[in-house]
């Protein structure tokens, strides 16, 4: 399918639609990164509502400007990982490591066990840290963060 | 059946009603996003008739009959979950984004909201579970877990130490072999002062050096025996401690209820059953014997020194304030730098050290978690 014939818009107001050019049309699609972190913003997957892939775009940047950001605006409520913006605290104790984090979702406090497996380096700068629960809290590029969180990074990582 | 997490306060339903006349609260949850998905809190409030989220301010920002709902049902998203209602006339709702830390109470309560919009009866179990530690605060690193600082450690060695209650007698005679290993590690230095005093003196006693190196050699060779004993002694323990340990935990494990292995992933209860086990073993078989004997060394020193001479002894022991008082102020950072570098070499520098392959296992391991 060539992304430009992609029409995605929401109808009813809250349900994600697809139609294909003048082909059919998708009552429900989701849209799902096919590889967020070894590839973000690139390989995204759209599903119908049974889970099936309908398509696979190679560059979303290609869809029509109001499929794009209904996309987008899908993609934000799907997609709850938080990206870190600084480190209020972070201490270790008795083997959990409680964290205080500035996110662009808001504060947020939570606990992270055994770090070899919940802390992951995807690049020198890329982490994703995994909370007890499951919860996601990036950090895209540890170089851009202020000079405590880098310090509580590094004394903790 | 009312399901409720919390009990919500007068008034708090509809002000204009008396609260004899508020509709009973089935259920009611915490969702932990705001509208526009940032962190916040909007409450679910189920009732007989009605299905509504409240925000913070207690506005109402959703509400729909029961009777009116045709589906209700919990859809994953990456990180947490959504709460979605379709309506018998087809229209659809997202009404509430969650957590993964709550999404297991929000599916439940999907599960609730379909029984009642069949007109069944309410079946499900939202049983109020702790976050945070009721004594320190701290937040609980599992729900309803125990909190790690304000656990009872004395407790907790107890029930370590009555592993080795079937295995008293070698555990008695391994503290006893410690004992006389001691013993004997004290006696080389007291040769050493016969030897400077009674041989290497203008009148030679050429008779006392040979019985003095007859009586090191023996102490040598009985302390190579009590090793060997010890040895085998250690490695026969740490081997039935370990089997013990992993039987009582799989046991232990047999007993719990499916919804905790709903919850936990396989990995995180084999690392429980192997990692945890490993390390209370280690303890046991390495940590306590190498505690039980430096001290003994440390008392058995010092009283030794003691009998030889008390001034001099406290010459030697003058420095210890200040080492403890170093040890207290560097203990803790130098602890965990060694705990990091233990558990694995510098991770921020782990892509510059590691081969590229061993890299790309990492990467693939973390993108296998992501969820799609």
């Amino acid at each position: 399918m060539k992304p430009e014939e992609l029409n995605l818009f929401y109808e009813p107001k809250e349900r994600l639609r697809l139609t294909v050019g003048d082909e059919r049309s998708y009552v429900s699609v989701k849209p799902v990164w096919a590889a967020p972190l070894s590839h973000p913003n690139a390989y995204l997957a759209l599903m119908n509502g049974k889970g099936e892939e309908i398509t696979v775009v190679q560059n979303p940047q290609d869809l029509p400007t109001a499929s794009w950001r209904a996309v987008e605006r899908e993609l934000r409520q799907r997609y709850l990982t938080a990206t870190v913006q600084s480190i209020l605290h972070a201490r270790q104790e008795y083997g959990a490591t409680y964290w205080t984090v500035e996110t662009d979702r808001g504060q947020r406090d939570f606990v992270t066990q055994s770090l070899q497996e919940n802390a992951q380096w995807f690049s020198e700068t890329h982490l994703l840290l995994l909370d007890v629960d499951g919860n996601r809290f990036e950090i895209p590029d540890v170089g851009t963060l202020d000079a405590r969180s880098v310090a509580y990074i590094t004394a903790i990582l | 059946m009312s399901v409720t997490e919390s009990t919500p306060q007068d008034g708090e339903l509809d002000r204009s009603l008396p609260a004899l006349l508020q509709p009973e609260l089935l259920i009611q949850l915490e969702g932990d996003y705001s509208e526009g998905s940032a962190f916040g809190m909007r409450t679910l409030e189920v009732t007989a008739e009605t299905v509504r989220v409240r925000e913070t301010n207690g506005v109402v920002a959703f509400q729909i009959p029961v009777s009116e709902i045709k589906e209700a049902r919990n859809e994953p998203l990456v990180g947490g979950g959504r709460l979605e209602i379709t309506a018998k006339n087809g229209d659809f709702f997202p009404i509430i984004t969650y957590s993964s830390t709550v999404s297991a109470k929000f599916s439940e309560a999907a599960r609730g909201i379909e029984q009642l919009s069949k007109g069944e009866p309410l079946s499900i179990d939202l049983k109020k579970e702790r976050t945070r530690c009721a004594k320190c605060n701290r937040l609980l690193p599992e729900k309803d877990g125990i909190c790690p600082a304000c656990v009872n450690r004395t407790k907790t060695m107890g029930r370590i130490a009555g592993y080795l209650k079937p295995y008293r007698k070698q555990a008695i005679t391994l503290t006893i072999l410690s004992l006389v290993m001691t013993g004997l590690s004290l006696a080389p230095p007291a040769i050493q002062g016969a030897l400077i005093d009674g041989v290497l003196t203008p009148h030679r006693n050429i008779g006392l050096l040979w019985s003095l190196m007859g009586i090191w050699l023996a102490t040598l060779a009985i302390n190579s025996a009590l090793q060997i004993m010890n040895g085998r002694l250690i490695a026969f323990l740490a081997g039935s401690i370990a089997a013990d340990l992993r039987s009582s935990l799989y046991r232990a494990i047999e007993f719990l209820q499916l919804s905790y292995f709903d919850k936990k992933q396989v990995g995180a209860i084999t690392s429980r059953v192997t990692q945890d086990t490993d390390r209370v073993w280690g303890f046991l078989v390495d940590g306590l014997p190498y505690l039980v004997t430096n001290v003994l060394l440390i008392i058995g020193l010092s009283v030794f020194m003691l009998s030889i001479n008390v001034k001099l002894t406290l010459c030697i022991l003058a420095p210890l304030p200040v080492v403890f008082l170093l040890s207290g102020i560097f203990w803790k950072p130098v602890s965990q730098i060694l705990r990091v570098r233990q558990g694995r070499p510098l991770l921020s520098h782990v892509p510059r050290n590691v081969p590229p392959a061993a890299l790309e296992t990492r990467r693939r391991r973390g993108i296998r978690k992501e969820r799609l």
